[in-house]
């Protein structure tokens, strides 16, 4: 059996695309309470803290290390939301367009056709039927359907190339994030 | 696997932080736990390729937030307890904590 025109498994992807917004939410949402909690220091609201501990430069060092830590955290939830909330849209897509693919396999054996991969087939061999009305019906059907796949196929490669841009800048994106943490 | 969640800081910003250490953990074990099926070889590469660099990135946040967190500490426990020979009065219970904790090892 040839791959279908719509590969991929729409569930997998919806449910990394939720673990990816969770994190994201929650790295969000932690970091911004040390970022909170950084600030409440820095203006003397935390007298729990050992914020005027240590030497100026150990302070200083670890404020700016901190400050570092925070803003890498918050890009970095940036990401997982951005991407995350794009695999759900992803496999919502794919979901529609496997429900689209399998209307057009039910018309294809309606019309005594076939769909291998991203072909429309006549039937081989002897079909019951000599006339030449019911073939040439059922030649053009197969054009129809041909035609109807070709545009799943080019709207499912576009979107997929789409998705592959997005999440390979994503991924840069991050190298970058981590790479400037000090 | 290592967990800090339970660690518990002894000042709000070291239970921040270790609340976010656990995030970065949770976030690491969700992107692993799922396997994507993209039924096409470069989009599934260009995914795996996300997924592994967003483990990366937040093992590389939970290390710089542990070693953060432990840098801190050490400033808690000095300002929790002074250095009796810099303190401006030491007194006899805080040198004996002190040396009870095993910290000030040179103390006479």
């Amino acid at each position: 059996m040839t791959r279908s025109v719509v590969p991929g498994d729409p569930s997998s992807l919806s449910i990394l695309g939720a673990d990816a917004l969770r994190a994201g939410r929650q790295l969000q949402a932690d970091a911004q309470a040390l970022a909170s909690r950084r600030a409440d220091e820095a203006g003397g609201v935390d007298r729990t803290s050992s914020h005027e501990a240590g030497t100026p430069r150990v302070r200083k060092d670890l404020d700016q290390r901190t400050s570092s830590l925070i803003s890498a955290t918050l890009l970095t939830a940036e990401e997982m939301l951005r991407i995350g909330r794009l695999f759900q849209e992803r496999a919502a897509e794919l979901s529609t367009a496997q429900h689209t693919l399998q209307g057009l396999r039910d018309r294809a054996t309606a019309a005594g056709l076939g769909i291998d991969g991203s072909h429309v087939s006549l039937p081989w061999g002897i079909t019951g039927s000599a006339d030449a009305d019911v073939q040439a019906k059922r030649v053009a059907d197969r054009d129809h359907l041909q035609a109807d796949l070709d545009r799943l196929q080019s709207s499912a490669s576009t979107r997929r190339r789409a998705l592959e841009r997005e999440v390979k800048s994503s991924t840069a994106a991050l190298t970058r994030i981590i790479e400037g943490l000090s | 696997m290592q967990t800090d969640a339970g660690r518990g800081g002894s000042s709000p910003w070291l239970s921040t932080i270790d609340r976010l250490i656990a995030a970065c953990q949770e976030a690491e074990d969700a992107l692993f736990g799922t396997v994507p099926i993209l039924g096409e070889p470069l989009a599934q590469a260009t995914i795996d390729h996300w997924v592994d660099q967003g483990v990366d990135a937040t093992r590389r946040l939970a290390g710089h937030a542990r070693e953060l967190r432990d840098r801190r500490a050490v400033l808690d426990f000095d300002h929790d307890h002074p250095d009796p020979r810099t303190a401006s009065t030491p007194g006899h219970e805080q040198v004996r904590e002190i040396e009870q904790v095993g910290v000030w090892r040179e103390c006479p």
